[in-house]
């Protein structure tokens, strides 16, 4: 199931940003980004930022994944919001990963060279193992 | 052939004196990667002498491998 799709059956109420717990003590968020350039110019995304950054600032949040399914490519702003969202989970220390990364996207990363600080995964479940040591 | 020119009113800047931000020092910088990736994703990229405009260049079937 794609983070779209997840987001037509109501797994978030947000429209530019899922978020979901993968287990049921909220240790291991997974965040999907679904937004397009136009919400951010239209500046759509900036609530759901905020919140997102308030959950992340919670204590028993301490590993997010990044699925990126719903993004066949993206650009530097997108970058930065992943740089700010490893920041903040660096330094709890926490753990963060991507997975469902486009093959173009792949090529962004590289180019950004943050395939080399970051664990890119091929699907949601691997991330989510790996992140919580069970990979 | 494709060719994009983008122009802002801003006092424009110096494309050469940004930091590198492949640099292991900058890898977690937040902002800084734009002209990277276009760099990366176009076949030309030129910044006028104020440096508020650049003029993307892509080329019709390029292939990068």
């Amino acid at each position: 199931m794609s983070a779209r799709d997840e987001g037509k059956i109501g797994m978030s109420k947000n429209k530019n940003i899922l978020i979901e717990e993968a287990d049921g003590s909220g240790q291991t968020l997974v965040v999907a980004p679904l937004f397009t350039y136009r919400a951010f110019a239209e500046g759509d995304v900036a609530a759901e930022w905020q919140a997102l950054e308030s959950r992340l600032s919670a204590a028993e949040v301490q590993n997010v994944v990044i699925d990126l399914s719903a993004l066949p490519f993206f650009g530097s702003t997108v970058l930065e919001w992943m740089v700010k969202i490893w920041k903040q989970i660096k330094d709890k220390p926490g753990k963060f990963g991507l997975c469902c990364v486009s093959p173009v996207g792949v090529q962004i990363l590289q180019a950004a060279r943050l395939h080399t600080v970051w664990q890119i995964y091929p699907s949601r479940a691997e991330a989510i193992a790996a992140l919580a040591g069970k990979a | 052939m494709g060719e994009f020119v983008i122009r802002d009113e801003g006092p424009g800047f110096d494309p050469a004196s940004l930091p590198d931000p492949t640099d292991p020092e900058n890898i977690e910088k937040a902002c800084g990667r734009g002209l990277l990736l276009m760099r990366t994703f176009m076949d030309k990229v030129d910044y006028n002498r104020t440096g508020n405009q650049v003029t993307l260049t892509k080329r019709a079937n390029h292939v990068r491998t």
